[in-house]
């Protein structure tokens, strides 16, 4: 019979040439997702960081409405800098805090300390909504973030800001297994609907893939592909730490992560690159099940070369995410040349993915860099959005 | 981990090649895992060297890529007839013999008809005889190789065409191929064959969606390894027919990066000298690492490579005649550059005798970065020295009455006049420098240097010289081609075989020239001393429909999304305009479009039949 999920792991290139320099190698991680069991029922939390309280009685009776689409226990939390925080949905009452959290910061940690307590038969799952221009997160953010990612909770990030940072928003929600999700103020509330309908729908929860490798081989970068591409993470404090990656909602597509990493030099042989382990609870059982990623490597190079053409179709995919994401690094940090050249790059990488649209943008992006000298953050957040479909 | 010592036993639960401690077999240090051990099927399966016994014994001498359940050699008689030879167990449980036999039956006009069959204890060899002069598509490569003097369009026609029309005729069956081991390709006369009938797709179907797949080295599409989007159609087999092109006329080994997405393998020109330039146009085309940009199958890319040996055969062939030259040139600053650097560094010259067809056309880039001087006065003594070459030719009354400028008649005289006008405009330029400074203290690699494209015309014939980056385009029949090589860093290191495409432009200063106007040396007295320079020259045959782009680097990099955007829409420019003036117009208005980040200059030069000539 058929395992419920299960997950695979390949490896490009397959089949490398033995020796003593190190190579670069990609893996793609991905679930398979078979017949799971019944919804698992939604403790959805909204929280939302804004600089006035416009449009707040409009917002407040959406979620409400949603949170009653659930049928479920809920708490609807607004927090903003002049928010009075109103908010009651569902059975039992609903958490009703007077703007406490100024920031993204104050939000993710008054999201964190409420945490306890909740239903461990449900899906715990925060959508929070940013209409601020959020530019940088520090050390306590990323605390926030641990403690929600600790908890078992997943944070969509709905951002209506044209000028956020988006690379670092995206970051923020992949580590949990969320989403960024970027609309305008009209677009908001039904991509909430329809994130909320792919919430009902869940059957696993608490999902987490681990990524081992052997001491020899070093992770360089975390890319998750599916549903939308984002850079993740990248690990360098604790070189041969196991990697944790949250599966976050199972949609249509589903998830999937490129793991780059760099092998030492070996000698012929088979080596096992990657354990990769899914741990998830279906609401009764905790379950597990485990996936390999080899690598061959050969004496002599091949006449006709291996390739797992999927894995790097996938590395095309989110380099383009990454390239974004560095290039608004070069412009925070001045460096003019190393932004027109990533423009350019970004140019030319999609000119062979045959992305027309996208070749436009990036190439109206540098045209207007190299006349003004100037890079806007919302049209960097155009092209995000562009590649994130 | 530091590496365990000869004298240290391994335990069990030690790596076998690293030492490293294993868990459950598998080492915690590098990862190795014996692989668990094949079960032996007992079949003695006959190696490289193994004879065929029989009436007339066979030589097994190379393996070639196996199929599931069967070997493959070429094999060779005493009478040197060779063989394609396919092993199955007598048996055949794994029906390797049956799908051959139907892959054959597919692909009959495509692949050799199996000859004999020779049972010998448990197995069964099915010889197929290749024909007398059969040669592998990749010993041709390797014969070539070695090969000194190639007549290069005699080349592409005896082996390049055969390869073009076997894929054409594939594609006109509404079938696509993707994965074609080189290995399997034979060239018999004129026709090209497969030894074993590879796989086949509908064309009429999706492209191939990105999977596991087995690639040829230096002949697979970067869309075969999943780039560039990962979609395979048919536009994969012009990729594969473009590079084996590609490497008859570089005479140069497969490239492990020709599967690069971001960047194209170099032009074939740059490994050899006067390689056809329709031909190479076509190859450029074809190799695109976009899959857009290639023709959309080998039907168009054979017509096309059809009608560009049949210009250059007329090329050849062409005698010495005037054709009507219409010319257009454009000087602009660049509109970006305009508001940083208020001097224009290019310049240009443009004379022509329309009486008897003689001119002379420079474009000429000023260096930008330099300590002392600036690139405007560089390329002012390049502009210069011109106009005096120009005064100085001798005159010849035409019979009008009027002295008109005659060129000598031998190519190497032809080449001595522009060599001494490079060299003088460095000797200019040295005098420059020397006026402020008799006692010059800093290297001379500071000192304002600048290109030169130069084309000296007498009727359909023309020298062309060029030393720096600035560039000559030859385009027809909506293709271009650049004429000449590029003397940056990055292109020098690959034509002087120093290192591969990709390792040479990753160098530190890959885009800095190392040949240009401004080169000299200095003397015990510190007095800066000319170098004799070193242009690349190249002569051509006009035909009537060819124009001729001299411009600076300008245009191309302004002018696309990249280089060879850029160059396709100068040649849509050209082509597309009505008149010479207008499209050296319309290719400064692209630039400019493009950012105007340099300096713009270009001449044009549209060659048509003259007026009442046959």
């Amino acid at each position: 019979m058929k395992a419920p999920i299960s997950v695979q792991c390949v490896l490009s290139p397959p089949v490398a040439q033995a020796g003593p320099a190190s190579s670069a190698l990609h893996g793609l991680i991905t679930l398979d997702v078979g017949q799971l069991g019944a919804p698992l029922g939604v403790e959805l939390k909204v929280a939302r960081v804004c600089p006035t309280d416009r449009g707040m009685p409009v917002l407040a009776d959406a979620f409400r409405a949603l949170a009653e689409s659930l049928g479920a226990r809920d708490s609807v939390i607004f927090a903003g800098r002049h928010s009075t925080g109103i908010a009651h949905a569902g059975p039992e009452p609903a958490h009703a805090l007077r703007s406490p959290w100024p920031d993204l910061a104050g939000a993710l940690h008054g999201l964190a300390s409420l945490m306890g307590g909740l239903d461990e038969g449900r899906l715990v799952w925060v959508i929070l909504v940013v209409e601020t221009a959020v530019a940088e997160a520090g050390p306590s953010t990323m605390q926030a973030v641990q403690a929600l990612v600790d908890a078992g909770a997943g944070v969509d990030i709905v951002c209506t800001h044209p000028s956020a940072d988006l690379g670092l928003l995206s970051r923020l929600a992949q580590r949990t297994g969320g989403e960024l999700i970027q609309a305008s103020s009209a677009e908001m509330v039904e991509k909430i609907v329809k994130r909320i309908a792919l919430l009902r729908d869940q059957r696993i929860r608490r999902g987490r893939v681990e990524v081992r490798t052997p001491r020899s081989v070093s992770i360089q970068r975390v890319f998750r592909v599916d549903p939308t591409p984002a850079f993740v993470m990248m690990p360098t404090a604790t070189p041969f730490a196991p990697v944790h990656l949250p599966v976050g909602l199972i949609g249509a597509r589903p998830p999937s992560w490129l793991v780059s990493a760099t092998v030492h030099g070996r000698r012929p042989g088979r080596f096992r690159i990657f354990d990769v382990i899914l741990r998830y609870d279906s609401g009764k059982d905790a379950a597990e099940t485990e996936g390999v990623g080899w690598q061959r490597h050969a004496a002599e190079a091949p006449q006709m070369l291996p390739v797992e053409a999927a894995v790097n179709a996938a590395l095309s995919r989110v380099e383009t995410a990454a390239w974004i994401d560095e290039i608004g690094r070069a412009y925070q940090a001045g460096d003019a040349r190393r932004v027109a050249g990533l423009l350019d790059r970004l140019v030319r990488h999609a000119v062979t993915l045959d992305d027309r649209s996208l070749v436009t943008r990036a190439f109206e992006q540098r045209l207007g860099f190299l006349r003004t000298g100037q890079l806007d953050a919302a049209d960097l957040n155009s092209l995000r959005r562009h590649i994130g479909g | 981990m530091a590496e365990p010592s000869a004298t240290t036993p391994k335990s069990e639960t030690s790596c076998a090649l690293c030492g490293g401690p294993c868990q459950k077999g598998v080492c915690t240090h590098c990862g190795f895992s014996p692989p668990p051990p094949e079960p032996a099927d007992g079949i003695p399966w006959p190696g490289p060297g193994a004879h065929i016994e029989g009436r007339r014994p066979v030589l097994l001498e190379r393996q070639l890529t196996a199929v599931e359940g069967a070997r493959r050699f070429l094999g060779q008689d005493e009478d040197g007839i060779r063989y394609e030879v396919f092993v199955v167990v007598a048996s055949d449980p794994h029906g390797a013999l049956n799908a051959r036999r139907l892959a054959h039956e597919a692909l009959p006009l495509a692949s050799f008809p199996p000859d004999r069959t020779v049972n010998t204890g448990p197995l069964r060899y099915t010889l197929t005889r290749l024909p007398d002069g059969a040669e592998r598509v990749v010993e041709v490569i390797a014969r070539l190789m070695e090969t000194d003097v190639v007549d290069s369009l005699e080349t592409i026609r005896r082996f390049g065409v055969p390869v073009a029309r076997l894929f054409a005729e594939l594609h006109d069956r509404a079938l696509f191929l993707s994965e074609v081991d080189p290995e399997e390709l034979v060239l018999v006369g004129d026709r090209c064959r497969f030894l074993q009938p590879p796989a086949v797709h509908p064309a009429t179907a999706a492209p191939l969606a990105p999977g596991a797949r087995r690639v040829p080295v230096g002949f697979g599409a970067p869309e075969l390894h999943g780039f560039c989007g990962g979609r395979v159609d048919a536009r994969t087999d012009v990729f594969y027919v473009g590079m084996v092109l590609y490497y008859l006329l570089a005479r140069i080994a497969p490239l492990d990066e020709a599967a690069d997405a971001m960047d194209r393998v170099p032009s074939p020109s740059v490994y050899r000298d006067d390689l056809p330039p329709g031909i190479v146009a076509v190859v450029r085309r074809a190799t695109s690492p976009v899959p857009g940009r290639r023709y959309p199958d080998c039907r168009a890319l054979r017509t096309a490579l059809d009608i560009a040996i049949a210009s250059e055969d007329a090329r050849r062939q062409a005698a010495r005649r005037q054709l009507n030259l219409k010319i257009g040139h454009e000087l602009h600053i660049g509109i970006l550059k305009g508001q940083y650097a208020p001097q224009n560094q290019d310049d240009l010259f443009v004379a022509y005798d329309a009486r008897n067809g003689v001119g002379l056309f420079l474009v000429s880039d000023g260096v930008s970065i330099s300590d002392h001087g600036s690139g405007d006065i560089a390329s002012e003594c390049v502009r210069i020295e011109a106009h005096r070459l120009w005064q100085e030719l001798p005159r010849e009354d035409m019979g009008d009455g009027t002295p008109r400028p005659v060129l000598p008649a031998t190519t190497e005289a032809r080449r001595r006049l522009i060599q001494t006008m490079l060299d003088n405009a460095n000797a200019r330029i040295a005098e420059i420098i020397h006026r402020q400074m008799p006692r010059f203290p800093g290297p001379p690699e500071g000192i304002m240097a600048a290109t030169a494209v130069v084309v000296l015309l007498d009727g359909n014939r023309a020298t062309l010289a060029s030393i720096g980056d600035s560039r000559i385009y030859l385009i027809r029949d909506g293709h271009i081609t650049s004429l000449m090589a590029y003397h940056d860093l990055a292109t020098q290191l690959i034509r002087m075989r120093r290192a591969t495409p990709r390792v040479a432009r990753a160098a530190p200063a890959a885009a800095a020239l190392i040949r240009c106007v401004g080169e000299f040396e200095k003397d015990a007295n510190d007095r800066l001393v000319p170098v004799p320079l070193q242009p690349e020259y190249r002569e051509l045959t006009f035909l009537p429909g060819d124009a001729l782009v001299l411009c600076s680097d300008g245009i191309p990099d302004y002018a696309g999304f990249d280089d060879e955007h850029a160059e396709g829409r100068i040649g849509q420019v050209v082509e597309a305009a009505p008149g010479a003036p207008w499209a050296a117009f319309e290719l400064m208005v692209l630039a400019n479009r493009g950012g105007g980040g340099d300096n713009i200059s270009c001449i044009v030069m549209r060659f048509e039949d003259a007026e009442g000539s046959a």
